[in-house]
């Protein structure tokens, strides 16, 4: 296992679209973050978290996005073949792949968060603002521990989501339209219609608004409870993803 | 050795191959061959697992591909050379696929040299030419140094010095007593390459024999004739059941032997000046062999040359 996650890593480390999704999955929270600390007129202790997670919905899709290229782009590009050829044993290599791109994105989110938060703190502290940005659970407010541990969590699940999408449907712009139109479009649109239709409220129950609604510092339900909410649903499309490679001709 | 027993495959009530069966030897070169849409890569597919057979089966020292431990060690396959991520580097493509199986870095550096892509192994696959992918492709397939080989026309787009090369390189390959099978269009090429045949048409097996016997059954045999007085043996061969056919001044004769209008003629007082058994190519043969299994015909066209 340790040698497929191997090659799985160098598969991810030698291609210039899975190190620029990275690269913009990091900088673009963390520049938004830290400038928005430098110029923001008032700074209070939750601002930072809230700008990192707010503009790291982005890092989120980009996420689902790296997970779409671990396997779709070896389908279009016909390594696949090479891969089970390799290792004919498609579980093992399913799982490697899973697991290869969840501790990808959990690096990156970590660095993300973590030079997002010190470039932040230091700004404000050379503005002259004293307040740590890891503040404390209040009532009603969950730490500032608990919200980047919930969406490190989510990026990780959303890169399966990407990594099922792209593996049903062996294709990266199939794959990248769907993880994208998903949260963005169609559950608004089908919430809309139900509510229209039959006035039936799905919008609590929908999958990928409940992953952004528990990365929010302020949530409207349990924040673990949308998180496992979400994991569910990931690990439906996770196991039927790994079903169909199976049992597919490559 | 490689064993394919009732090998069946169906796709969209499609039967593209169809409880074929044959055996590959190790010590020589096997050509694979079948027009177009006769199943042999689907076959080699099925063979490894990538597609899944219908019914039937494929092994490899009587293990099937799914079962082998490290099956790049035990069969090396070349499918498509354009297998390869054209954003990557040839040395990055073989990276990953050795570190799959454990391969040591030095190893990749070796076949890259071996195949002739030292200098370019850091450039993108993207920037090679077909002829560069095969040799990448041949690449993988000698990376586990396996006893198996498997490719299916890979002398597509090499020139005449890379056909040269990967030639003695297959021969040499099965020289060390390894199993090496190998489909390719090219039956010329096929002729020099290879000593067994596999012939499929319609996925179905057509014939499995040695490149001389393939001949020998499916292509024309005659007897070339030059004489002074080849009149007088005509009607002589004739009354034998010989029919004959004139090409640039030699008369050709069929369903005779040599032996026999040698001997026609010393009754008649022949001289001959040529006297040559003949037989036809190993393209004609195939012809011949699967005339009633091509699926794609092409049409002459007419007016070209106005």
């Amino acid at each position: 296992m340790l040698h497929l996650m191997k090659s799985e890593f160098i598969k991810l480390r030698t291609l210039r679209s899975t190190l620029t999704a990275t690269i913009v999955l990091i900088l673009f929270p963390v520049a938004v973050t830290v400038l928005s600390a430098m110029f923001a007129k008032n700074p209070d202790e939750t601002m930072v978290i809230k700008v990192l997670v707010n503009t790291g919905i982005v890092s989120l899709l980009l996420c689902g996005v790296l997970g779409v290229f671990a396997i779709a782009q070896e389908y279009s590009q016909g390594t696949i073949r090479i891969t089970f050829a390799a290792t004919p044993m498609r579980m093992k290599v399913f799982a490697a792949k899973a697991l290869v791109i969840s501790l990808w994105v959990a690096v990156s989110v970590a660095v993300l968060e973590g030079v997002g938060l010190i470039g932040a703190n230091y700004a404000l502290h050379s503005r002259g603002f004293d307040f740590g940005v890891m503040y404390q659970a209040t009532p009603g407010i969950d730490s500032a521990w608990q919200v980047l541990f919930a969406f490190g969590a989510v990026c990780i699940l959303f890169a399966l989501v990407g990594f099922a999408l792209g593996a049903l449907l062996r294709s990266s712009p199939g794959a990248i339209a769907t993880l994208i139109l998903v949260p963005l479009l169609v559950e608004g649109i089908v919430t809309g219609l139900l509510i229209a239709a039959f006035d039936i409220d799905i919008s609590r129950r929908t999958p990928f608004t409940a992953a952004i609604r528990a990365v929010q510092v302020e949530p409207d339900a349990a924040r673990w409870g949308l998180v496992g909410y979400f994991s569910i649903w990931c690990l439906v499309i996770t196991v039927i993803a790994a079903l169909l490679m199976k049992r597919r001709d490559a | 050795m490689i064993h394919v027993e009732h090998l069946t495959k169906r796709f969209a009530g499609v039967t593209a191959v169809d409880d074929l069966s044959f055996t590959v030897s190790p010590g020589h070169v096997t050509g694979f061959l079948g027009p177009n849409g006769s199943g042999k890569s689907t076959t080699m597919r099925c063979m490894i697992g990538l597609d899944h057979a219908q019914g039937g089966s494929a092994t490899f020292s009587g293990v099937s591909y799914s079962k082998l431990t490290q099956p790049l060690h035990r069969v090396g396959t070349l499918l498509d050379a354009g297998n390869a991520h054209s954003g990557r580097s040839a040395r990055n493509h073989l990276m990953w696929l050795a570190a799959s199986t454990g391969i040591n870095k030095s190893r990749v550096d070796t076949v890259l040299e071996q195949v002739g892509l030292g200098e370019v192994s850091r450039r993108r696959v993207g920037k090679y030419s077909l002829g560069m992918k095969q040799r990448l492709g041949i690449a993988s397939v000698l990376l586990g140094d396996p006893e198996v080989l498997i490719l299916d026309e890979p002398v597509n787009g090499l020139d005449p010095e890379g056909i040269r090369w990967i030639r003695d390189l297959l021969r040499d390959l099965a020289k060390e007593g390894r199993t090496v099978l190998v489909s390719s269009h090219l039956l010329s090429e096929m002729a020099l390459i290879a000593e067994e045949l596999v012939v499929i048409g319609q996925g179905k097996l057509i014939t499995q024999c040695t490149v001389g016997e393939f001949t020998a059954r499916y292509a024309k045999q005659w007897v070339r004739v030059v004489s002074p007085q080849v009149d007088a043996l005509k009607p002589l061969a004739v009354a034998r059941g010989a029919t004959m056919s004139e090409e640039n001044g030699a008369i050709n004769f069929y369903g005779v032997t040599a032996a026999e209008l040698g001997e026609l003629g010393a009754t008649a007082g022949v001289i001959f000046h040529e006297l040559s058994p003949q037989t036809g190519s190993l393209e004609d043969a195939f012809l011949d062999a699967t005339a009633s299994s091509v699926q794609y015909h092409g049409t002459q066209v007419e007016g070209v040359a106005r």
